[in-house]
């Protein structure tokens, strides 16, 4: 059996709006989740590198449990559990904040995203970078300007390909954010379809803008590297 | 709020319909999201050695369409590639599969494009010059392959199918999209039928996602803790030559 799919319906009026919205929700919601899954798993991965036990095992348990349940788990939990566990006025007035659906996906999505970050950090913190820190700290550096001078930036470059798949993944993992109708990409794809029933050619519609804007985003993040190796470089001739 | 105590005892009946299903509504629950897993990991782990195989031997055509395949699954994510089968095969095969297959087929897919890097890191990991060793010392292609290549390569893979694994396990959480109800979804109806129970309901999803997926890292480890000792007598073995 054939079927002629009629590609010239997602150019009919509120449908190309509605993907191109969704395509700028999705990037939002990105850009937000990966700038706090940074700074998140930053915090987790010098907290499992610190010499403080406390912390090192209260950073590992965390990265351990989050991994060990679903992206979709902790958007709901944000969702539907976070105003149902907070004092009764706050939840209501959460409930009631439009901007709600938004920050509780880029809420859950970063949580989600940073032990994986954590991990590749502290990875190469372990292994490259101990001689590098090990005179770093003997020539004097210490707490922010030792991880956020030396340590920190070393290790995003040196993770920076595995970093670059993570956050890929986690520009992926934003599709989540449908079950809590925040307006991304897939959730207008099947709006489309619910208004049009063009399923799988507004479902196509979306797999395409996907990639165009994975393939922008690795450019970016290869531009990143390339500037952070660079730093890198620089900073150490300084040190 | 009232105390969380007796929320929980409220709450507790609840659980066989978390790990089994509602009643009436067939499998479902956790149930729902292992029976799926340990469906999709065979298959995907068959698929993904033929595709990673077509890809490290460079067959003509077939490498570059596997190729492609690992390229779209790695842009697309996993819900859209569900609302894709889930409109494409009936248009286009004229057949209706069930909810359940849908799934599957989505997570096979996913699985088999992991499985495949996974298979193909693991065999360009062995050292060349150890085949290379094996084939001038009289050993045919296949022998080399079956005695040399296939036992170091599986077992550093290992550890990252595991992975895989349990990555399919909570990825199989997103197929209620298509109105399977998996554990989430349970919940979620529990929920909204008894919304005083709401978090209780959430910490006895968060505690069956966590079961699974613990006992799975724990094979993983220990899995890989005696891959380790075997290679590791393995080398002092060959150390006596």
């Amino acid at each position: 059996m054939s079927y002629t799919p009629h590609w010239d319906v997602l150019l009919e009026d509120p449908y190309p709006g509605i993907l191109l919205n969704g395509l700028a929700t999705t990037l939002e919601l990105a850009l937000v989740s990966t700038a706090a899954s940074l700074v998140l798993g930053s915090l987790l991965a010098v907290g499992r590198a610190s010499d403080s036990r406390l912390a090192r095992s209260a950073c590992g348990g965390f990265c351990d449990l989050v991994r060990s349940l679903p992206g979709v788990f902790w958007l709901l939990a944000f969702f539907f559990c976070l105003p149902m566990i907070v004092p009764e006025q706050a939840g209501r007035a959460l409930n009631g904040w439009d901007g709600f659906p938004f920050w509780a996906a880029a809420a859950g999505l970063s949580v989600n995203n940073a032990p994986y970050v954590a991990d590749l950090l502290y990875a190469v913190m372990g292994q490259a970078g101990r001689g590098a820190m090990a005179s770093a700290r003997l020539s004097g550096l210490t707490g922010f300007s030792f991880w956020g001078r030396v340590a920190l930036p070393q290790a995003y470059a040196a993770s920076m390909p595995a970093l670059s798949a993570r956050l890929l993944h986690n520009l992926k993992n934003t599709s989540l954010a449908m079950v809590i109708s925040v307006p991304e990409l897939t959730w207008s794809s099947q709006e489309v379809e619910s208004l049009s029933f063009a399923g799988l050619e507004a479902t196509t519609a979306a797999t395409c803008l996907y990639a165009g804007l994975g393939f922008a985003f690795s450019l970016v993040l290869m531009l990143v590297e390339r500037r952070l190796h660079r730093a890198v470089r620089t900073e150490a001739a300084r040190v | 709020m009232s105390d969380p105590v007796s929320t929980f005892a409220q709450a507790l009946p609840y659980a066989v319909s978390l790990l089994a299903g509602l009643e009436g509504l067939g499998r479902g629950g956790l149930a729902l999201n292992v029976s799926l897993t340990l469906c999709a990991v065979p298959a995907a782990l068959v698929l993904g050695v033929v595709l990673g195989t077509l890809r490290v031997m460079k067959v003509p055509v077939l490498a570059g369409l596997a190729m492609a395949l690992t390229e779209f699954a790695k842009w697309q994510p996993l819900l859209l590639t569900v609302f894709w089968i889930h409109y494409a095969l009936p248009l286009f095969l004229g057949v209706r599969i069930g909810l359940f297959a849908t799934a599957q087929a989505a997570l096979v897919f996913y699985g088999t494009v992991n499985v495949a890097e996974v298979y193909r890191s693991g065999v360009l990991s062995v050292n060349r010059a150890e085949l290379e060793a094996a084939r001038l010392a009289g050993l045919s292609r296949l022998q080399t392959a079956a005695a040399v290549l296939a036992p170091q390569a599986m077992r550093r893979m290992v550890p990252a199918l595991l992975a895989v694994t349990v990555s399919l396990f909570k990825d199989s959480s997103v197929v209620f999209v298509i109105g399977l109800i998996e554990l989430t979804q349970t919940g979620m109806i529990i929920a909204s039928r008894h919304p005083d129970l709401l978090p209780a309901m959430y910490a006895f999803m968060g505690l069956g996602y966590m079961a699974v997926s613990l006992i799975l890292t724990r094979f993983a480890r220990s899995l890989e803790r005696r891959a380790q000792a075997r290679l590791a007598g393995g080398s002092r073995l060959s150390s006596g030559f």
